[in-house]
């Protein structure tokens, strides 16, 4: 505890009246990374899309209060612009993307226009305005696809298959060109799949698991359960941001990838079974909904990059993690249920 | 030799986006030689002269002009033509302008190819989409070797990064799984195609080459040049046209192969330096008063080596280039001397000529779409 302690008083010194702009800061990861950096005392714009429903974390922790929070949209070049020129930010977190994988998949047009041009968008406004700000790009390790057999790093070959990931891969490729032609301090974490506390996104399966159990329903595993997935608690995963802006901002590491994952893979299955034995439901027992594919698809992300290069690494176990989540959802399981039926 | 490429093209309803410009132009003569239907989709000629101006290329075909930034124009040009086949060439083509307008390079060259595609993917009678990005869209690693279909994509400056992120968004509806899910046209075959630097008659573009050598010469003065040494996978324009050609007329015989990225560039001994090509314009320019003149920059060191590896489409489509060097510099100093002799008029002849001329020794050197 000790040296953790020291680690977050130094991160404290230098996030201490920074000025920093993220943009999807209202979302599941914006949230927490706001409010962290509230708490630390960063100066935080928060750039959220119009009549975009704030996370129930925003609310939770008064973060439109605590935050200047702005709304617009990132397509916007002249407002995107604008934003850049009067808002004089040392750092940026760009967060803000079209993630929703049903919705790339029915609109890939809209989907390439959020994550693609948004992110062009902002990196001209501040290549045009503030060119030595750091620039933290948010993207997903299945940029690299989705078949492999083996634990792959950053090396491996850009090979989305669908509109989000080639959307992401995008704008990774396009950061990249900021950072060589114009030296700026650019640098991207490829995630691999959050959760945590605050996720209200229940078509993922941590969630929407933990959602069946409190409504005493048998979760549905989809496919044949055994797709093998990294999950990376919500905390761990805004350490990596925290980390790797304070780097960019001393100039080391720019222009770099790294992957962030947990590196430790399970099965949907076993994730599902998992959350009953926590949820103490083991005999509710679950339910496997073949979709036809019979496909079984592993990714498996190595992590050994930001460990080895930025001393990052995950302070959650998944066990750990998903009990803090599933006493989250337990907490608020009247939101929950409320906000399932309003949707 | 109408009768290439399997005599696909004829009558065949043939959609170019980018048919204005300098290989468009190409690519709208030899279809018409062809017997296409043919309908453009373009911004007007953007230098002047142009070769679609010069060769009046507009006769005969349904020539519609509108950016490809326009989804909605654009997919109403595909609902009311139902073209069977796509084109794809449309873009902002010069490197360093996009170091001046980054925004609009990506824009146009990434989102006009997702146009394109989502545009097609309404429009039921579009069987296959052939998208034209560039042998800049490879990761440079600086090596000697040339750059293969399975190399990393990436740039390093705007225009490579927004030619690498086309390839992608298009690799997107090459793939299985998300054409199941694209209904109503899961079956549209799309291809993507990365040539080298072409070069040809009929091009007036800035920052080119050829085009400043001839501007040059035309107007009496010399021809000054940065980096002498730097070599391009320079080919003739026709070379990479073969290739387009060739591709959209078998994609559908096996989609499983030709659904994928295609390298169609020069042979190694074709890597021939800037200072060569200028002198060998020179040279079969006799009469010009222009000479060589180098100013090296001493700020920035560009990239010596780039070049695509072609074995792909040598092996799967049994394609190769055709003309070598000679040939190609003399097809391009025939064709501007007559321009600038004062024959526009003849120049759609001279292009036709050289269209014909090309494919005999295509179909002498035994290049399949030749057969």
């Amino acid at each position: 505890m000790n040296s953790d302690q020291n680690k977050t008083k130094a991160d404290s010194n230098f996030w201490y009246d920074k000025n920093v702009l993220i943009t999807g800061g209202a979302g599941f990861i914006g949230s927490w990374l706001s409010r962290l950096l509230c708490d630390m005392g960063a100066a935080v714009t928060v750039l959220s899309e119009k009549n975009a429903s704030e996370s129930v974390l925003f609310q939770q922790y008064d973060l439109s209060k605590r935050t200047e929070l702005v709304e617009g949209d990132i397509r916007n070049w002249q407002f995107v612009r604008d934003l850049a020129a009067d808002g004089n930010f040392d750092i940026l977190f760009h967060l803000a993307a079209q993630s929703q994988v049903t919705v790339a998949q029915e609109d890939p047009r809209a989907t390439f226009e959020v994550n693609i041009a948004g992110t062009w968008n902002l990196l001209e406004a501040f290549h045009q305005t503030s060119p030595a700000s750091a620039f933290v790009l948010a993207s997903t390790v299945s940029v690299s696809g989705e078949t492999t057999d083996e634990t792959f790093d950053e090396s491996a070959p850009l090979a989305g298959a669908y509109p989000y990931e080639v959307s992401k891969a995008c704008a990774e490729l396009i950061g990249k060109s900021y950072c060589r032609t114009y030296n700026m301090p650019v640098g991207t974490l490829r995630f691999s799949n959050l959760y945590g506390p605050g996720d209200m996104n229940f078509r993922r399966i941590i969630p929407g698991t933990v959602l069946n159990v409190l409504k005493n329903t048998k979760p549905q595993i989809r496919g044949n359960g055994q797709s093998v997935r990294d999950y990376l608690y919500i905390h761990d995963a805004v350490e990596a941001l925290l980390l790797l802006g304070k780097y960019l901002q001393s100039g080391d590491v720019t222009g770099q990838v790294f992957q962030v994952s947990s590196m430790s893979c399970v099965t949907t299955l076993d994730l599902v079974k998992i959350i009953l034995h926590l949820m103490q439901q083991d005999q509710l027992g679950y339910e496997i909904v073949h979709n036809g594919s019979a496909e079984i698809s592993q990714i498996k992300p190595s992590s050994e990059k930001i460990r080895k290069q930025l001393g990052w690494q995950p302070r959650f176990t998944l066990e750990q993690g998903l009990q803090e989540t599933i006493d989250w959802y337990l907490k608020h399981s009247n939101q929950l249920v409320l906000g399932e039926q309003v949707k | 030799m109408k009768n290439a490429f399997k005599n696909y093209y004829q009558g065949k309803k043939v959609l170019v986006t980018g048919h204005t410009g300098f290989k468009g132009s190409w690519l709208l003569c030899w279809l018409k030689y062809l017997g296409a239907e043919i309908i453009g989709y373009s911004l007007d000629p953007d230098t002047n002269p142009n070769f679609f101006t010069v060769c009046h290329l507009t006769d005969g075909i349904i020539d519609m002009r509108g950016d490809i930034r326009d989804f909605e124009k654009l997919s109403k040009v595909l609902q009311e033509n139902q073209p069977e086949i796509i084109f794809h060439l449309a873009a902002q083509p010069i490197v360093r302008l996009a170091f001046q307008k980054p925004r609009d390079t990506f824009d146009i060259n990434i989102m006009g190819t997702v146009n394109v595609l989502e545009a097609a993917r309404y429009c039921k009678s579009v069987k296959s989409v052939i998208v034209v990005t560039s042998d800049k869209c490879y990761h440079d690693t600086g090596w000697e070797w040339g750059y293969r279909e399975i190399d990393q994509l990436g740039g390093h400056e705007a225009y490579s990064a927004s030619k690498a992120c086309a390839e992608l968004v298009a690799a997107t509806y090459q793939e299985d799984r998300f054409r199941q899910i694209i209904q109503p046209h899961s079956e549209m075959a799309v291809a993507t195609a990365r040539a080298g630097n072409v070069i040809g008659g009929g091009d007036w573009a800035p920052y080119r080459l050829v085009p400043d050598v001839v501007r040059a010469i035309s107007s009496d003065q010399d021809v000054i040049i940065r980096y002498p040494d730097a070599t391009r996978p320079w080919q003739h324009v026709l070379e990479a046209l073969s290739g387009y050609l060739w591709l959209g007329a078998i994609i559908q015989e096996n989609p499983k192969v030709y659904c994928s990225g295609w390298n169609f560039g020069p042979d190694a001994p074709r890597m021939i330096t800037v200072g060569e090509i200028v002198q060998r314009i020179l040279k079969i320019w006799p009469d010009s008063k222009a000479k060589l003149v180098i100013e090296p920059d001493p700020q920035k060191s560009e990239a010596m080596v780039l070049h695509v590896d072609s074995s792909k489409a040598h092996h799967f489509l049994k394609w190769w280039p055709t003309w070598d060097i000679d040939q190609t510099i003399e097809a391009i100093v025939i064709w501007y001397k007559g321009f600038y002799r004062g024959h526009p008029p003849e120049m759609c002849q001279i292009t036709l000529e050289q269209i014909q001329s090309y494919s005999t020794a295509a179909q002498a050197a035994e290049i399949s779409w030749a057969q």
